[in-house]
């Protein structure tokens, strides 16, 4: 009870955790309500496919039909990107999520048993390491084949080396402490270690790390999607919206910013989702982390 | 004298970049039931790699690379540890064989509570008697209260149910069950209640609010109780207490003390106890072993040691014991680096009584009265 008490203070003592908590949960809310504040045409196949009102290239100024108008090919922008919440929500999490397992169990391996195991895991990591992170990923989505799923795929295979190279540091320092010598003295096994005596003490700089990635993540999937390489054409994708965006950034003659809300809409959601998730990284590593802890 | 830890001839080797560390070189002790065995020496020599070996954990980068240990097991039967798969020795670290670590705040995990810790020495092997008590806490349950509704009627009985299978067997699907929250929600409440009587033996006070709190929340003595009774928990026949009192202030060392002394009584339990410390080891000892360097040099009862020491090492660091009133006395030299260890005996640079044979020969353990065994070329 104390403890929970002491992370609430932790939290309300930090305006800048709390803008991130209310960031994270408005965009939470946008995308559980998805249905409700666009609601899907009866006609619509998946609700993840933006309805399309048309195929003229020019994008249509908001109007009471479309209350943020239509990109280019005639895709309503306010559908696209409610349910681009969506998107943004499940690749960012699924990545981390798998990304983080992979790391974890590599890493701990590799950190805990040492030797020639320890060698051949960060070896690897280190072959990832030495490409460029967005072009091995963009790389592999091609190779995948174009679709969200091997966007996400791609960036899971990619972004699993820093938690193995950050844990296995972690490990290595925790792995001399009395009380992992105390824990095989009683007779533990090895798995037992790791999973109740080490993790507990050297996870929490991992988990932190990922949840201030978790914005990153979703920012560079976008930028993919941008490129072509993500959601296929019409997918509710932020990252996609804004490709849309791409030939209209400045107007016609006369008047540059007459389609400024083709750009500005989806940037902006991006924007605030990966702050959200940047200042809520934040927050975690006011609670978690035993260093910064405590008055 | 019937033995039931025989150490033989064990060589231990650290393998670093600066060369070969030879750490032991052909240590061989023996413990009898019953017995407080002290083994002192300076920083260095040995003494707690000899006892993380008994263990078979030799500390990385070390190896065993030679020698044999002995141990009798509560069925009679002689196994040499060296030779057993880390399943056996698993089973038999904490459970037969339990340490005593030099630093308790370190040798306590800070994320879990006292109790936690007490109780995972209790599931890892004394299972069979959890579950045991878990279920005789289900029938005291059961009969006292009267007129159950269905759904918990129907949960006592799976619980029932699982609780006895694990009795029978700890298979995999077995182990999957008992992580069930309904049985070690109960499984726990035991455990925590064996932590606390534990605890009591070890004269802590207020022991059910100390089994809640974290290490942190304890004072040293405390602490050093704490780690005493995760490694009493299962009654081992062999406890090896490495320094446990050289972080703790004097009072609290003649408390542990008094302690260790009364729980060997009660648990007919061993002790190597391992120390620097000359008076503790008159004070508690039954038979005290001297290393040097990595070997034992003189083996011998307490009263015998300190009246009539025989190895020249043994007598220099007896003089070397500070006493009122008088000159500090010293060893002349400095300890051996093991890297590149003096050949023969390792004393003989600083021996007062070297000979030519000394720098030839590695000295072994004879016996020159009984039961005083000397390892030099005098005798």
């Amino acid at each position: 009870m104390g403890e929970l008490r002491f992370i609430f203070h932790q939290i309300r003592s930090n305006p800048l955790s709390i803008a991130g908590i209310i960031l994270i949960l408005v965009f939470g809310l946008i995308a559980l309500l998805a249905p409700v504040l666009a609601p899907v045409p009866p006609d619509s196949p998946d609700p993840y496919w933006i309805p399309r009102y048309g195929f003229s290239p020019t994008p249509q100024l908001p109007s009471s039909e479309h209350i943020l108008g239509t990109t280019q090919g005639q895709y309503d922008l306010f559908y696209g990107v409610i349910w681009g919440t969506r998107t943004a929500f499940r690749v960012g999490i699924q990545v981390i999520i798998a990304a983080l397992i992979i790391g974890i169990i590599l890493g701990s391996i590799a950190g805990y048993f040492g030797g020639i195991i320890d060698e051949i895991i960060m070896r690897i990591t280190d072959i990832f390491f030495s490409f460029p992170f967005l072009v091995l990923a963009a790389a592999l989505a091609v190779a995948f084949g174009p679709s969200l799923d091997s966007a996400i795929r791609a960036f899971i295979v990619v972004s699993w080396p820093p938690y193995a190279r950050l844990i296995r540091g972690d490990i290595l320092a925790v792995r001399e402490e009395g009380y992992v010598e105390a824990a095989r003295a009683v007779g533990c096994s090895h798995s037992r270690i790791i999973g109740r005596h080490i993790l507990p003490n050297a996870i929490y700089p991992t988990l932190i790390m990922a949840s201030l990635d978790i914005g990153a993540i979703v920012l560079v999937v976008s930028a993919l999607s941008f490129l072509g390489l993500g959601a296929p054409e019409g997918y509710a994708d932020w990252g996609q919206l804004t490709a849309f965006s791409r030939n209209w950034i400045v107007g016609p003659p006369g008047n540059p910013l007459r389609y400024w809300y083709t750009v500005t809409i989806p940037g902006l959601f991006i924007l605030f989702f990966v702050l959200g998730w940047n200042l809520l990284g934040d927050a975690f590593r006011d609670i978690l982390d035993p260093r910064q802890r405590r008055r | 004298m019937t033995k039931f830890l025989e150490i033989q001839d064990l060589v231990l080797r650290f393998y670093t970049y600066e060369g070969v560390v030879r750490a032991l070189e052909g240590v061989s002790l023996s413990i009898a039931p019953g017995e407080t065995f002290g083994l002192v020496g300076e920083t260095g020599c040995g003494k707690t790699v000899s006892a993380l070996s008994v263990l078979v954990l030799p500390p990385p980068p070390g190896k065993i690379e030679q020698g044999k240990i002995l141990f009798r097991q509560a069925d009679g039967q002689v196994i040499d540890l060296l030779s057993q798969g880390e399943a056996e020795l698993q089973r038999i670290r904490g459970r037969e064989i339990a340490m005593i670590f030099q630093e308790p705040g370190a040798a306590l995990d800070p994320v879990y509570t006292i109790g936690d810790q007490i109780g995972e020495v209790l599931f890892l092997h004394r299972w069979e008697e959890l579950c045991r008590r878990a279920l005789a806490g289900l029938e005291r349950e059961e009969a006292e209260v009267e007129g159950l509704l269905p759904f918990s009627a129907w949960e006592r009985k799976l619980e029932r149910a699982i609780l006895q299978r694990l009795i029978q067997s700890r298979t995999l699907s077995g182990r999957l069950l008992s992580k069930l929250p309904l049985v070690t929600r109960r499984l726990r409440k035991e455990a925590r209640k064996i932590s606390i009587e534990l605890l009591k033996e070890l004269e802590i006070a207020d022991p059910e609010s100390v089994v809640d709190r974290y290490p942190h929340e304890l004072s040293g003595g405390m602490k050093q109780r704490a780690v005493i009774a995760m490694a009493i928990a299962c009654h081992p026949k062999l406890l090896i207490a490495d320094e446990p009192t050289t972080s703790l202030d004097v009072t609290i060392q003649a408390q542990i003390l008094g302690l260790l002394r009364r729980l060997k009584q009660e648990l007919g339990s061993s002790i190597l106890y391992i120390t620097h410390n000359l008076a503790i080891v008159a004070e508690i000892c039954d038979r005290v072993g001297v290393m040097y360097a990595g070997s034992v040099c003189e083996v011998a009862d307490v009263g015998e040691l300190f009246h009539n020491p025989r190895h020249p090492y043994t007598k220099a660091l007896l003089e070397a014991v500070p006493k009122a009133g008088s000159e500090l006395k010293y060893i002349p030299g400095v300890v051996p680096r093991l890297i590149d260890p003096p050949p023969g005996c390792r004393f003989h640079p600083r021996c007062p009584q070297v000979m030519p044979v000394c720098s030839q020969e590695l000295p072994r353990l004879k016996e020159i009265s009984p039961k005083h065994w000397v390892g030099c070329h005098l005798y």
